[in-house]
């Protein structure tokens, strides 16, 4: 590849859209000037095939190494770009696209022809600069020769491993339970089932049976290394003695979900009043009880509605086994309202033959358990009424246990908050949704009956299967867009691995001995939050960087007129919505000028800075509702990083309001066009900000700070929302942590100014001339400087009996 | 390279090239609906009809995915297809009457009423499918279908419910030409705390 | 005790590949009486489509129901024999009788009551078909019968 990067940009028409909005002569003249611009070419329609020649032959003859295409939608037309480019050498990040029809030819309707391309060559500068900056980083193979290792001691194991076997796929089940006692464990975990113990036996024998199916006994696991195709695990010896280390290529885990007896508000008392996994006990062991039987499907009240039609299951199997075994035992079950029979209509005939009564209860008024009786109410009466009970069975309380959760945390699977670990994934892109769910099998990821399970277990293998077929046929690669970890950077802080959504971090031996950390190519999302986060910026998103953002904000900002306003969007809120103003036939303040981005989180603090020492007067984000992030918290870090800078542009002096953080729905263009003219108004309200060489200093100062790795530390720390119920790490004081973080932010900018202020001076100065320098108090400027003198930073000499600073 | 007339106009075109293609690299422009960049063609509008003339033989064929040919004459403006395209604006007035996008669409071209009976009044929907082509070929995700057959066919997600699959791109809203999806998505994302515990 | 009907063991009965649909969607009804959004998804995974490929297909024939379904079916026939010799009489009576409207199943999903256009046994007009079998020359009397049989057979 050649040193000096050849961007193409290719103009589109779009029919009369853009041609008919736009002054495209004045559009490609001004883009022609652009620098790093090699070829620039104005299409009736590029995306179609004639254009799609056009390009190609362009990029051939010109020897273009990256291209902006100025037309529309990119999240509709990006794909399609990405196929065609493949033959011509261009690879995913290689090619970006500018929405200029959408941004700038149809939503501005008080603007003239050449004003609308005034505003494109603004997108276009911006765009161009960021491909500029790009250092290409290449994909790589990875191939997956190892077996698969199943590990957590789920049922699901057994029939994923047989669906590995049936596919030609070598596994190794780790187990700490030999088979008579998996079996012997199924009737709690799954209780009612029994009768479907005999095809996990015949899975079992097959298992057993299989070549390719190698079976270990292990105890707990202690340790994971390694990233896709190449992992180490280590498990504690249950004979004693040395660990038991397995290589694998991949790792799948099968986890079961376990149950816990209900709360004394229900009157369990392990006697009369039980479970349903010890009903299923006594039934198997003792035999069926005698007189009224009553099943308390409890679940709305125990607060778990979702689970009721499990339970409905369970009670329905077991009320009949017992039924069956003995005309002395009356069934009844008891159940909420709202609780829909799960009952085929010739189970619904079995029922009614073997009389098994089905109460309906009305759940304005929980249920009373008393002894021998039930007190309740039905729909539509407020007469209570008593029902009756020998042996009360309850719905079992659905947990997941100490053991699955330490097997889920060494694997990185149990990051989302939520009781159970399957939860919803980054969906970005086709093939990186779901891809928990093809390594997590079980009911410790939700609640399920035991065939579910088993068939969690199966659609696992088969995925996992997929992915070593296309490592045999060498047609695996790492995406082109994936986090990478310079490891001479990396003081392994382990920030990336707490904020990272995907499990995509890895320990690994990093430079002399320390724990660095390294991003499995396969898990990661390409997100880009973790690389915003690094405190050492030693994390980057490989072909679309931060430095690749900075280049695209700066080029923006300096062509910014001062009542104008830089934005970013993200693919999924604030660009799509601003994709679709035109469509609804709305207008869009001309002033804004949005950057695309595929997160708002990937936005790093560095890059908002730029955007206002080069030039911006306002910068705003614009970001998903935040319950509908795609990246799960993409939204929050940008709020934090937008809070941080509001921080630094009060202890300079400018307005807070110069940076703001907003949310948009792609299907409320409305809204955001509202939210568009609110802040272009608040920027225009306001005079902008006097590029003096003081200011300069301070917004130099403002950019020099967020790289600060101090900052940046405690920025990474704490990158979530105070009111978040739930997330790892202790839950910090809002106001406390906050005046804390301002606290440092105010030392760090200080010492930062100070520092740039004694490089530029070249020459030993007094505090005073530093004061007068920075415009700041006295005092504060020699307690930082003694401060700095302390730790090293400066240096203190005495001249003329007057203490002199140099660094 | 293959050579054709387009509206008496001499138009070259590699094969593999659609007629509708050419047409709009010689900057002919022939109106579409179910046509998008983004997808292949599916030719279910009829919008884009253009009659083909040799000697005094006529045909009329739909644009997108007729492909080019040696020697073709086609017309895209001529008595007949004018004729036709009225045709076709009123039968979408009286299919999805709701519409303010087609309604424009139809008076740009003089069409203002119909005379065909109105089903449903409240209809928005001209069923072409952009919406699921673009959910499948460009996102990748088949999160919504065509459902049911015949008159009673429509757009969704299965059973109605929010679908776990869907990404919430928006996607399918941005090619709509009709507007009808942006009333319909949120039956398809739902909100995705629920997704979550939806999920099969 | 009596084998459940079971998803997992209609699936395994086919080969994992798109032409299986149509007849695993058939044995889920056949065994559930109609296709919940959770068996048709497992078929899908099974099958390897999305959802929708099944969805579309389930509801572009009409024959396959989405809908729980009571423990009886009574299909009363409309077609044009049928129509004539007072088949909607007969819709009406068993409306009135079982509380429902035609299409619908009854709130304790005992009886559902589906009209068809023909079922070809026009010399048996009109006819009604009672868990698939054949009621010809049906009366409101027969149908009081008809209802009672079923009653007593439980």
């Amino acid at each position: 590849m050649s040193t000096a990067p050849k961007v193409g940009v290719f103009l589109c028409e779009c029919g009369d859209k853009i041609k008919g909005n736009v002054d495209m002569g004045l559009l490609a003249q001004k883009v022609v000037e652009t620098p790093d611009v090699a070829f620039c070419k104005t299409m009736p329609y590029p995306c179609l095939k004639p254009g799609i020649a056009g390009i190609k032959k362009a990029i051939a003859d010109a020897g273009l190494d990256r291209i902006v295409i100025a037309g529309c939608s990119r999240r509709l037309m990006m794909k399609k770009f990405e196929n065609e480019m493949k033959d011509s050498g261009l690879d995913v990040g290689q090619i970006a696209m500018v929405n200029l029809r959408d941004h700038v030819a149809l939503v501005h309707p008080g603007l003239e022809p050449a004003q609308r391309a005034e505003k494109g060559v603004k997108l276009i500068r911006s765009s161009v600069a960021d491909l500029a900056a790009m250092v290409p980083g290449l994909r790589f193979q990875i191939s997956i020769e190892k077996p698969v290792l199943i590990m957590g001691d789920g049922i699901a194991t057994y029939a994923a491993a047989q669906q590995f076997a049936r596919h030609g796929v070598e596994s190794i089940m780790a187990l700490s339970l030999d088979d008579e006692e998996e079996i012997r464990l199924l009737h709690e975990r799954y209780p009612g089932e029994r009768q479907n113990f005999g095809r996990v036996r015949n899975i079992m024998k097959a298992v057993e049976e299989s070549p390719l199916v190698q079976r270990i006994t292990v105890g707990d696991p202690i340790a994971k290394n390694g990233k896709t195709g190449n992992y180490s695990v280590s498990f504690e010896n249950p004979e004693g003695g040395a660990p038991i280390a397995v290589e694998a290529g991949l790792i799948m885990a099968c986890l079961d979900g376990e149950m816990e007896s209900p709360g004394p508000e229900f009157g369990h008392n392990g006697d009369s009043v039980i479970c349903q996994s010890e009903a299923d006990e006594h039934l198997w062991t003792v035999g069926p009880y005698k007189g009224n039987v009553v099943f308390w499907i409890n679940d709305v009240e125990a607060g778990t509605p979702e689970f009721a039609h499990l339970s409905m299951r369970g009670a329905w199997s077991l009320g009949r086994a017992m039924v069956e075994r003995s005309d002395k035992c009356n069934v009844t079950i008891f159940h909420n309202q709202d609780t829909p029979l799960p009952l085929s209509a010739e189970e619904r005939r079995i029922s009614r033959k073997l009389g098994i009564q089905w109460v309906a209860y009305d759940g304005k008024i929980c249920p009373t358990v008393q002894a021998r009786n039930l007190t309740y109410l039905v729909k539509d009466d407020g007469l209570e009424r008593e029902l009756p009970w020998d042996q009360l069975i309850l719905s079992p309380v659905r947990v997941v246990g100490r053991h699955a959760i330490d097997v889920a945390s060494l694997l990185n699977l149990d990051h989302k908050e939520g009781r159970f670990l399957r939860a919803y994934h980054a969906q970005v892109r086709p093939e990186n949704v779901g891809r928990k769910e093809a390594i997590l099998a079980g009911s410790a990821a939700y609640p399920c009956d035991l065939s579910q399970a088993l068939a969690q277990g199966r659609r696992a293998a088969i995925k996992v299967a997929e992915t070593i077929d296309l490592s045999k046929d060498g047609k695996l690669f790492s995406p082109a867009i994936v986090s990478v970890i310079d490891l001479e950077k990396c003081i392994g802080c382990g920030q990336c691995e707490e904020l990272c959504e995907c499990g995509a971090i890895q320990v690994v031996e990093g430079i002399g001995g320390a724990f660095g950390r390294a991003v499995d190519p396969l898990i990661c999302t390409g997100g880009g939050t973790g690389a915003a986060a690094c405190p050492e910026q030693a994390m980057y998103l490989q072909n679309a960087s931060t430095i690749q953002r900075e280049a695209a904000a700066g080029a923006l900002a300096k062509e910014l007129a001062p009542g104008e306003v830089a934005a970013f969007g993200c693919t999924w809120g604030g660009y799509a919505a601003a994709d679709n103003v035109a469509k609804s036939g709305l207008a869009m303040d001309p002033r804004l000028h949005m950057i695309y981005v595929p997160c708002v989180g990937q936005i790093d603090a560095t890059v908002m800075a730029k955007a206002l020492l080069d030039g911006a007067n306002g910068v705003i984000l614009f970001g998903c509702v935040p319950e509908e992030c795609h990246h799960s918290y993409g939204v929050d870090h940008g709020w934090s990083r937008v809070n941080m800078l509001k921080k630094l542009l009060a202890l300079a002096g400018f307005d807070r309001k110069r940076i703001a953080l907003a949310h948009a729905d792609f299907n409320n263009p409305e809204g955001f066009v509202k939210t568009v003219e609110g802040y272009t108004e608040i920027i225009a309200g306001m005079e902008p900000i006097e590029r003096s060489p003081q200011n300069l200093e301070k917004l130099h100062a403002i950019y020099d700070t967020t790289k600060n790795s101090r900052v940046r530390l405690l920025l990474s720390a704490a990158l979530r929302r105070p009111w978040e119920s739930v997330y790892r790490g202790a839950q910090r004081h809002a106001l406390e942590y906050d005046q804390e973080f301002a606290g440092v932010l105010a030392e760090e900018f200080a010492q930062t100014r100070l520092t740039r202020a004694l490089k530029a001076q070249g020459e030993p100065q007094t505090i005073k001339d530093l004061a007068v320098h920075l415009d700041a108090d006295k005092d504060y400027i020699a307690e930082m400087l003694m401060e700095m003198a302390s730790e090293g930073k400066v240096n203190m000499i005495h001249k003329q009996r007057k203490a002199h600073f140099m660094v | 390279m293959l050579k054709f007339r387009i509206n008496d106009i001499d138009v070259e075109a590699e094969p593999g090239w659609t007629v509708l293609e050419t047409a709009r690299e010689y900057g002919i422009e022939i109106p579409t609906l179910c046509f998008h960049e983004a997808v292949q063609a599916s030719g279910a509008c009829r919008l884009c009809m253009v009659e083909l003339r040799e000697g005094d033989w006529t045909k009329l064929v739909a644009s997108c995915v007729y492909p080019a040919k040696d020697g073709l004459n086609v017309y895209t403006e001529s008595e007949r297809i004018t004729n036709v395209r009225r045709w076709i604006f009123e039968m979408l007035l009286s299919e999805c009457p709701a519409s303010q996008e087609i309604r424009d669409m139809a008076a740009k071209y003089g069409v203002t009423s119909t005379r065909f009976a109105i089903k449903d009044p409240e209809q928005d929907c001209i069923m072409c499918g952009l919406c699921t082509r673009v959910c499948a070929e460009v996102v990748g995700v088949h999160a919504i279908a065509t459902q049911s057959r015949g008159v009673y066919k429509r757009i969704g997600s299965p059973f109605m419910k929010p679908n776990e699959a869907c990404v919430a791109c928006g996607s399918c809203v941005s090619v709509c030409p009709t507007g009808a999806m942006a009333r319909r998505i949120d039956l398809v994302r739902g909100k995705m705390e629920e997704n979550q515990t939806n999920a099969a | 005790m009596q084998q459940t009907v079971d998803i997992e063991s209609i699936i395994d009965h086919y080969p994992g590949v798109q032409e299986s649909m149509v007849f695993i969607l058939q044995d889920i009804q056949e065994a559930f009486g109609y296709i919940s959004l959770e068996n048709m998804q497992a078929a899908c995974d099974h099958v390897g489509v999305p959802l929708t490929h099944a969805y579309s297909m389930a509801t572009f024939y009409k024959s396959f129901r989405l809908e729980p379904v009571g423990e009886h079916e009574i299909h009363v026939c409309l077609g044009t024999a049928c129509h004539l010799k007072g088949g909607p009489r007969i819709v009406d009576e068993l409306e009135r009788r079982l509380n429902v409207h035609a299409g619908a199943t009854t709130e304790d999903m005992r009886y559902t009551l589906e009209t068809v256009n023909c079922l070809g046994a026009c010399a048996l007009a009109p006819v009604v078909v009672v868990d698939k079998e054949y009621v010809p020359k049906v009366t409101a009397k027969k149908i009081q019968k008809t209802l009672k049989t079923i009653t007593d057979n439980e």
